[in-house]
């Protein structure tokens, strides 16, 4: 999807998400326009995860709607989700041995045809990601081998194959030692600020907040939030 | 291993190719060897629909029969293992973990046990294979729940303790007269081979369906929560795996009674052998599985002729040191 729609890439209106026993949010009203980068933060187990689960249209708000271009996220097919937003989730789930090249060609899926054969246009796609996360020299590694900061490397890579206007990341500085949060961070904020696209990222280190966002989304955990 | 990882459909073919060979010469063996040899060229003639009438007995109307059942038995299992293991997404995944085949071989052993026909005894196992099915789903997810592998998987060995259980039990029942062919059941058998058409369909189905779905494998097998994000339905084809998985395995050991071991091993085999990828993995995994068992069942045959040996004894037998070389073969490299 390439034509660029008008309208904020996502906005959230009157969202209340609960889980049993807390308040994600109540009433959150959220526009993330073309060009912000976000980072939501709030403190341990009050429900960043979640929040950007709803947002990414993989569960159903208590309440509310979400518009993604204009467009109501719960009727989109998953397909379509996915070849709007991204998300890099917080751990590797993999059990069985593939290479790091497999792995990313995985983020081409949403744009292939029915048998989903990459071509070479793939390929080049997510050899490129591989570079731009410093992975091309490994791309023949099993990645059950990788180690933990490799992994997460590979998620970002993943994503940037996927190729998405609206990234979501879950901590994408976990596992990762300080100069790859810097370079890593500082390659998404170029990447998905540009050409009409945004990112929206949960954070643990306000310092990194500050410095590679616009914009910040707290939770405080009693349903209260706060935007801007 | 192969240094690009840009022709994976070429080197997949490559592998596919070998397999099918394998499986053609498995199959021309299990038509030559026996209790009277036949020559290859004899074979041919008689598949040609020339040969003596003694020859056209043998292969038409007993070998080829035999033989093509072992292969789409093997086949299924194979299928099914490679389903399971997307599905619950471990590696120790297996089609009998489910409680398929516990389910059926108590309704088979109880009819066996009421001295009942071969036709009630096949009707048995399936309805066994399918009450087992129902069973584990029903148990597996709570009203409101989520659905997890880990609870799919503890809920299916459990009600596979189960059945074992029952299973023993009909056997501590049973007069000793009935006893051998019980056993024989339970360790597996292809001596009642006679039609392979029905599971040679069910395989050539499940094949179908599970390459459309092939890509969404991938991506299952990498992780739930990434999949989903990336766009596949992940409960709808949870759904369907498990029904597909238990109908695969069902067929199978209504057919066959409980082969064990290749549904496990053929998956991990390709993937050893380079097909880690499901559009490879799969038809990969049904061609190997398929001429395991058609080997093995020609050795159980033969070997200690004209005693026939229960097919499932020799499928482990095969395949363990197989398995263990190509492992350690993957670990040094």
């Amino acid at each position: 999807m390439t034509d660029h729609r008008p309208g904020p890439l996502l906005e959230a209106s009157s969202l209340r998400v609960t889980r049993p026993g807390l308040c994600v949010c109540e009433d959150l009203d959220l526009r993330i326009e073309p060009g912000q980068s976000w980072t939501l933060l709030g403190r341990n187990g009050v429900g960043k995860t979640t929040l950007l689960h709803i947002l990414a249209g993989l569960l159903p708000p208590d309440q509310g709607r979400i518009l993604v271009e204009g467009e109501d996220l719960a009727r989109l097919s998953p397909i379509e989700q996915a070849r709007h937003r991204g998300m890099l989730s917080q751990d590797d789930e993999a059990a069985f041995p593939a290479t790091v090249l497999e792995t990313a060609l995985a983020g081409r899926f949403p744009h292939l045809g029915r048998w989903g054969w990459e071509g070479p246009d793939d390929i080049a796609i997510a050899r490129d990601a591989l570079c731009q996360v410093g992975l091309e020299t490994i791309e023949q590694r099993n990645t059950l081998t990788l180690s933990g900061g490799e992994r997460r490397r590979l998620g970002i890579a993943t994503l940037l194959t996927q190729r998405p206007r609206l990234a979501l990341l879950d901590e994408p500085s976990n596992h990762l030692d300080p100069h790859y949060q810097i370079s890593l961070l500082g390659r998404l904020l170029e990447h998905f600020t540009q050409d009409g696209r945004a990112m929206l990222m949960v954070l643990h280190d306000v310092n990194l907040a500050l410095r590679f966002s616009d914009h910040l989304l707290l939770l405080f955990g009693d349903g209260d939030w706060l935007a801007g | 291993m192969p240094t690009s990882g840009a022709a994976p459909l070429s080197r997949g073919a490559t592998l596919l190719g070998m397999l099918t060979l394998a499986a053609v010469a498995s199959l021309v063996l299990a038509l030559c060897v026996g209790s009277a040899s036949v020559s290859v060229a004899e074979v041919w003639d008689t598949l040609s629909g020339g040969g003596t009438a003694l020859q056209c007995t043998l292969i038409l109307e007993l070998r080829l029969p035999r033989a093509l059942t072992a292969f789409a038995v093997g086949g299924l299992l194979a299928l099914a293992g490679a389903l399971i293991h997307v599905l619950l997404r471990n590696p120790l995944g297996d089609p009998y973990v489910l409680g398929v085949s516990g389910g059926a071989a108590t309704g088979a052993l109880l009819a066996m046990l009421l001295g009942l026909a071969t036709a009630w005894v096949s009707g048995a196992a399936l309805a066994g294979a399918l009450g087992s099915t129902l069973l584990v789903l029903g148990l597996a997810r709570p009203r409101g729940q989520p659905w997890t592998a880990t609870r799919l998987l503890l809920t299916g060995v459990v009600a596979a303790s189960g059945w074992g259980a029952l299973i023993s039990f009909i056997l501590s029942l049973s007069p000793s007269g009935r006893l051998p062919g019980m056993l024989f059941w339970l360790m597996g058998d292809l001596g009642d081979a006679q039609s392979p058409w029905a599971v040679l369909g069910l395989l050539g189905t499940g094949l179908s369906l599970a390459l459309l779905a092939a890509p969404r494998l991938n991506l299952l097998a990498r992780g739930e929560l990434q999949a989903a994000a990336l766009g596949v339905e992940v409960r709808k084809l949870r759904v369907s795996l498990y029904f597909g998985c238990s109908a695969l395995t069902a067929g199978a050991v209504v057919q066959a009674g409980s082969i064990g071991f290749l549904g496990l091993v053929s998956p991990h085999l390709l993937r050893l052998l380079g097909g880690r990828d499901h559009r490879i993995l799969l038809p990969g995994a049904v061609l190997l599985g398929g001429t395991l068992l058609v080997a093995a069942d020609t050795l159980a045959r033969t070997l200690l002729a004209p005693r026939q040996l229960p097919v499932g004894v020799l499928t482990a037998l095969l395949g363990v040191p197989l398995f263990l070389y190509l492992l350690n073969r993957a670990r040094v490299s």
